[in-house]
């Protein structure tokens, strides 16, 4: 890992507990909102994490 | 913020010239989008540096003129600005001296809110950049 988490901490993110909630808050309601269907939703993170070859 | 409402080619326009708030359409997501944006700029990291980044993001992806970005005034914001340009053109080509460079200058904690924001405008700067009229259209 290139940027260590802190102790106890899985990833860089852990280093800024309230940003990082912050934007799990905007990430969930994108998810659980909105007139976008699950499955069009999912394709399209699919597609993203492809393209830019992330192994989430 | 700093996303002004924009003419676009969506639907909910009511003509081609007229900005519209795309971000209102999901106000819940608009709402913790504003939570998100201003906390960044609450978390560590110098005002400056986060403006330079935000400011050379949007020209990089926005593709029309705007005014002249600030150029950066220290080593430290060097570093910054040269990972907030790898990231938009390539996250994969962030080199070890890259990442050396930015663990010289900035903390863990700095560090994650520099990527969480350069993520933020970046994210943003796309979402202008496919909305909005094509230049000669606006």
């Amino acid at each position: 890992m290139r940027i260590a988490p802190p102790e106890g901490g899985q990833s860089i993110f852990d280093h800024q507990p309230e940003l990082f909630a912050a934007f799990n808050r905007l990430y969930g309601t994108l998810w659980t909102l909105g007139a976008l269907e699950q499955p069009v939703k999912e394709t399209a993170r699919i597609r993203n994490a492809r393209v830019v070859d992330c192994g989430l | 913020m700093s996303v002004a409402p924009f003419p676009t080619w969506l639907p909910i326009a009511p003509d081609a010239t007229t900005p519209v708030d795309v971000f209102a359409l999901l106000p819940a997501g608009a709402a913790e989008l504003d939570r998100l944006y201003a906390q960044l700029w609450e978390s560590g990291l110098d005002h400056a540096t986060l403006e330079l980044c935000r400011a050379r993001i949007t020209t990089m992806i926005g593709g029309r003129a705007a005014p002249p970005a600030p150029e950066p005034e220290t080593d430290a914001q060097r570093a910054a600005l040269a990972f907030a340009e790898q990231f938009v053109l390539d996250p994969h080509g962030c080199t070890d001296e890259q990442m050396d460079a930015l663990q010289r200058f900035f903390s863990g904690p700095q560090l994650a809110t520099l990527t969480t924001a350069v993520a933020v405008f970046d994210a943003l700067a796309r979402v202008g950049a496919v909305l909005s009229l094509p230049e000669e259209d606006a």
